[in-house]
C-alpha cells in the first residue's frame, strides 16, 4: 500500500512522516518489540491529533514527540505488566554480527539506560537537552550514560563483540 | 566504535509503510470524531440555554399569578401588569413577602368594592377563591401546550432580548 492512498494531504499529516522515524525507533528502543512499538507509534499521532499542541519552534515540537513517546512507553509497559505480556524474539532482518550482539546486549540494560543511550547515540542530544526533556538532572543523565557505557563495556569483555 | 555500530543498527529499523498509512486513517478518524464531539457539546449547550430561556416566562408566570390571586383586579385582562404594579408599590423586600400578602389582600377585600366578578385570574393554578365563592379554573392541559409552543415561537426574540439585557448592563 503505498503512502498516497491514504489520501490525507493536510500539513496535519505530514507530520507522521517527519517524526515516524524517530518515533518508531525511541518505541522500539525502549520496548524491543515490533508489536509494541507499532502501537506505542499509533498512540503518539493520535495523542498529537487530540491534544493538537503549538509548538513554539521545531525543537520544541522534537522535545514533545521524544517526551510523548516516551510516556506512552512507560504507559504501555505498565499495562503489559499487569496483562502479563510475555516478551516476543524479535529478529531485525538484515543485521550484521556486531549489531546483532549489540542489539543483545542492548536488551540487558534497563529501560532508562536505553532511552539514554538512543536520546545520546542516535538522536545525538547533547545530556543537557536529554535531561530536559526526561525532566532529570543533567547530572543523572550524564551518570546514567556512563552507566549504561560501563555495562555494555563488561558485557562486551565477557562476550564476542571486538570492541 | 559504540556509536557506529548503534548509528547502522537502528537505521536498518524503520517504521512499515502499512503502519504509517493506518495511522493517517486513524488520525482521520479521530479529527472526525473531535469535530463531532464539538457538535455534541455545542448541541447540549444550546439545549441547556433553549431550556432556560423557555423556564423563564414560566418562572415569572407563577409568581405573578400567586400576587394575582391575591391583589385587587380590575379586570381579568389586566390581572398580571395590574399585580404587578400592585406588588411594586407595595413591597420592597422579598422576607416577609407571604404574611405581607395575605395581610394585604384581606385588607383590599375589605375595602374594594366586588363589582368587578371576576377579578382573579384565569392564570392562576393556585385554586383561591374569590368573594362570591367562585373557583379560579386552573390552566388547560390545550392552553399550557399553547402557550408552551408560543414560548418556543418566541425564543429567539426572548434570548436576543436576554443577551441585548446581559449585554447593556
Amino acid at each position: 500500500m503505498s503512502l498516497q492512498s491514504s489520501g490525507t494531504n493536510d500539513c496535519e499529516y505530514e507530520i507522521v512522516e517527519k517524526y515516524a522515524s524517530m518515533v518508531y525507533k525511541l518505541a522500539f528502543a525502549r520496548t524491543k518489540n515490533k508489536a509494541d512499538a507499532e502501537d506505542i507509534f499509533q498512540e503518539v499521532f493520535l495523542i498529537y491529533i487530540r491534544k493538537n499542541p503549538k509548538f513554539e519552534s521545531e525543537e520544541h515540537e522534537k522535545a514533545w514527540f521524544i517526551r510523548v513517546t516516551i510516556n506512552c512507553s512507560k504507559d504501555f509497559w505498565t499495562y503489559n505488566k499487569k496483562r502479563n505480556h510475555e516478551e516476543l524474539d524479535e529478529n531485525i532482518p538484515g543485521l550484521e554480527p556486531n549489531e546483532e550482539i549489540l542489539c543483545d546486549y542492548l536488551d540487558k540494560l534497563p529501560d532508562e539506560y536505553r532511552t539514554i543511550i538512543h536520546l545520546f547515540y542516535y538522536e545525538d542530544l547533547p545530556t543537557a537537552k536529554i535531561s530536559e526533556v526526561l525532566k532529570k538532572k543533567e547530572s543523572t543523565v550524564r551518570m546514567a550514560l556512563t552507566r549504561a557505557r560501563r555495562m555494555l563495556k563488561e558485557f562486551m569483555k565477557g562476550g564476542e563483540m571486538d570492541a | 566504535m559504540l556509536d557506529r555500530t548503534y548509528k547502522s543498527l537502528y537505521d536498518k529499523i524503520e517504521p512499515p509503510d502499512y503502519l504509517i498509512v493506518l495511522t493517517k486513517e486513524k488520525m482521520k478518524k479521530e479529527k472526525n470524531k473531535k469535530h463531532f464531539s464539538f457538535y455534541k457539546y455545542g448541541a447540549i449547550a444550546a439545549c441547556f440555554i433553549i431550556a432556560i430561556v423557555v423556564a423563564i416566562p414560566y418562572t415569572k408566570t407563577i409568581n405573578n399569578v400567586e400576587f394575582a390571586g391575591n391583589a385587587p383586579m380590575q379586570s381579568t385582562s389586566d390581572s398580571l401588569s395590574s399585580s404587578q404594579i400592585w406588588m411594586e408599590g407595595n413591597f420592597s423586600g422579598t422576607d416577609n413577602l407571604q404574611e405581607d400578602l395575605s395581610s394585604k389582600s384581606e385588607a383590599s377585600f375589605e375595602s374594594i368594592p366586588q363589582s368587578t366578578g371576576n377579578a382573579f385570574s384565569t392564570n392562576t393554578s393556585i385554586g383561591n377563591a374569590s368573594k362570591d365563592n367562585t373557583l379560579v379554573p386552573s390552566k388547560s392541559l390545550g392552553e399550557k401546550i399553547i402557550d408552551f409552543i408560543k414560548s418556543i415561537i418566541l425564543l429567539p426574540i426572548k434570548l436576543i432580548q436576554t443577551l441585548i439585557d446581559f449585554f447593556t448592563f
